[in-house]
């Protein structure tokens, strides 16, 4: 399981414009695995998007739009991208120019292969 | 044991508590010393006995304490237990002043992650109180007695005012 | 009529506490519908009904709530009950008259929409009704066309403004130059606290008119604390002001955006849609509703 998630990592943070990827138990908000730049807390960045992602799965049901997939976050200075797989989320970190659709193909990607 | 007037630390703590509870989504948070006497408490509901939960607290924090000495550990970070339900949070922090212990009880709220994301600034704030700043005096167990009494009505008195 | 004061529900609700027949139900359903508490505002209003069963200012209350819940029939039948019990009733008549016109009953919907503009001549709903009652007549056959379909949202949108909305501009179609794409399944406009200004929305099935499992005005209350969230993630990564959130779910894919003044533009799409689709038509739905928003202003 550690190598599905290492390479798994390793191609997202190959992608121009990330600046790290982690593997997030969705629940607990902590990181199982991660690549991160300097500069990037892993804390908080596995904590804030476990939790944006679990709060938006919750509106997403509720709002009867079913079970929340993926989840982007765009901001001034950056996106973060999340895609849900069981009981893990993986977290993408990108620049605000990083290139989104590639970005997002392989976090859905690393999903698929982790659920 | 806190040989201090109480009110002031109540008032100093209210904020940080309040923030870090409103942040981190617990259910409720107090914040214990060493010998299990009740700091602050923040989302306090009747259906914890939070004398009890921190007299726990405390002794829990000493387990640990010795836990990790004799496995050669310098210190231990956290205990969580994860319930059906409910989860909780037992974690240490050292203040100029004396170590402090948190104590968070949370739901799907929230997360051990952020639990420990808003601690790191919970202890950043408290231990620059002026009332953490120097090693505190300590009194006997008749004192403490009588300051817990005190500290609680005081925190029950500021939960009903806010209400 | 101005909002009522904290001491004012306190009071009311006092009475009623004291003696459940209190009239005081009025006013405080009205408060609770002005505060978005829908629920309450219903309850309080049937359960008032049932003493009072011909107070006819409370079944025009009820006829509102259903209508902006989207239940339509509901609302109908308390217009109906009101002119029963006055029968010159103008918001009754008005009611009726835009509910036979979405049912395509032109005849019934011009006889009441005509007592409405006998009595109230420049009502501004009454007017628009009436324009639209003569473009629909004037289409062949009188069958609804998708045009027509089109200024007339799904009453299951759940966001239909009620006929009583003044203002150069309706609510409900504050999108509509978005409806010619296809995957394109309705739009919002959310204020801070969670209520819904404008736009309808249809998402739930393939069909673009099917009912959705919440309504649009429970979708805004919903969202708030996934939008919260966005604004903490943003925040404390250091990222900025958050821009968007982009939710791909197994029925939808769901994009939500601040405006100005903590609201919101959520915009719905078939959930096939390419992603780079629904951010560039988010931002023409961002650009409609920043207009609405500039026109009543």
């Amino acid at each position: 399981m550690s190598d599905v998630l290492s390479v798994a990592l390793s191609r997202l943070s190959r992608v121009d414009g990330v600046r790290g990827a982690l593997i997030v138990d969705a629940q607990a908000g902590v990181p199982v695995v991660s690549e991160l730049a300097d500069g990037v807390a892993e804390p908080a960045v596995a904590a804030l998007a476990a939790s944006l992602f679990r709060r938006t799965a919750k509106a997403a049901g509720a709002a009867a739009f079913g079970g929340l997939e993926t989840l982007q976050l765009e901001a001034e200075a950056g996106h973060v991208v999340m895609a849900g797989a069981g009981e893990l989320v993986v977290v993408v970190v990108a620049e605000a120019d990083a290139q989104l659709g590639l970005i997002r193909l392989e976090a859905q990607r690393a999903a698929g292969s982790l659920a | 044991m806190r040989q201090v007037d109480l009110q002031p630390l109540v008032e100093a703590l209210r904020e940080p508590m309040r923030r870090f509870v409103r942040e981190a989504r617990v259910r409720i948070a107090l914040l214990v010393n060493g010998s299990g006497q009740i700091l602050a408490q923040h989302g306090f509901t009747r259906s914890y006995e939070v004398v009890s939960v921190a007299a726990l607290a405390a002794a829990a924090h000493a387990a640990a304490r010795a836990l990790a000495q004799l496995t050669g550990q310098a210190r231990w970070t956290h205990l969580h237990h994860a319930g059906q339900e409910l989860q909780l949070v037992l974690a240490p922090f050292h203040t100029p002043g004396e170590e402090l212990i948190l104590v968070a009880i949370f739901d799907e709220d929230s997360s051990l992650g952020l639990v420990q994301l808003y601690l790191e600034r919970l202890a950043g704030e408290v231990g620059q109180l002026p009332q953490f700043q120097r090693v505190l005096a300590f009194t006997d167990a008749a004192g403490f007695e009588r300051e817990l009494e005190a500290g609680l009505r005081s925190f029950f008195a500021s939960e009903l005012g806010s209400g | 009529m101005s909002n009522p004061t904290a001491g004012e529900i306190q009071r009311w609700s006092e009475e009623l506490a004291r003696d459940p027949a209190s009239p005081a139900f009025l006013p405080l359903a009205k408060a609770y519908r002005r505060q978005g508490h829908w629920e309450a505002a219903l309850r309080l209003c049937l359960r008032g009904l049932e003493r009072h069963p011909s107070n006819v200012e409370a079944h025009a209350l009820l006829a509102r709530l259903y209508l902006e819940s989207g239940e339509l029939e509901k609302a109908c039948d308390e217009w109906g009950i009101m002119l029963r019990l006055e029968g010159d009733n103008f918001e009754a008549h008005r009611g009726m008259g835009f509910f036979y016109l979405e049912h395509g009953d032109f005849e019934a919907a011009r006889a009441h929409l005509d007592r409405s503009a006998a009595q109230r001549p420049d009502d501004p709903a009454v007017r628009e009704a009436l324009a639209l009652l003569r473009e629909r007549q004037s289409l062949a056959g009188g069958t609804r066309t998708g045009s027509a379909a089109a200024l007339a949202p799904p009453p299951a949108s759940g966001a239909t403004p009620a006929p009583a909305a003044p203002g150069a501009v309706d609510p409900a179609r504050v999108f509509e130059p978005l409806l010619a794409e296809a995957p394109f399944r309705g739009a919002l406009i959310v204020d801070g606290r969670g209520l819904v200004l404008a736009g309808t929305l249809a998402v739930g099935g393939s069909d673009p008119g099917a009912p959705l499992g919440a309504s649009a005005e429970a979708m805004g209350a919903i969202l708030g604390g996934a939008i919260e969230e966005a604004q903490r993630t943003a925040e404390n990564l250091a990222l900025g002001a958050w821009r968007g959130m982009l939710m791909e779910t197994q029925q939808a894919t769901v994009h939500l955006a601040p405006l100005h003044e903590d609201m919101i533009v959520l915009l719905a799409a078939r959930r096939d849609t390419p992603a780079g689709w629904v951010l560039r038509t988010a931002a023409r739905a961002a650009a409609l509703a920043d207009g609405f928003l500039g026109g009543k202003t």
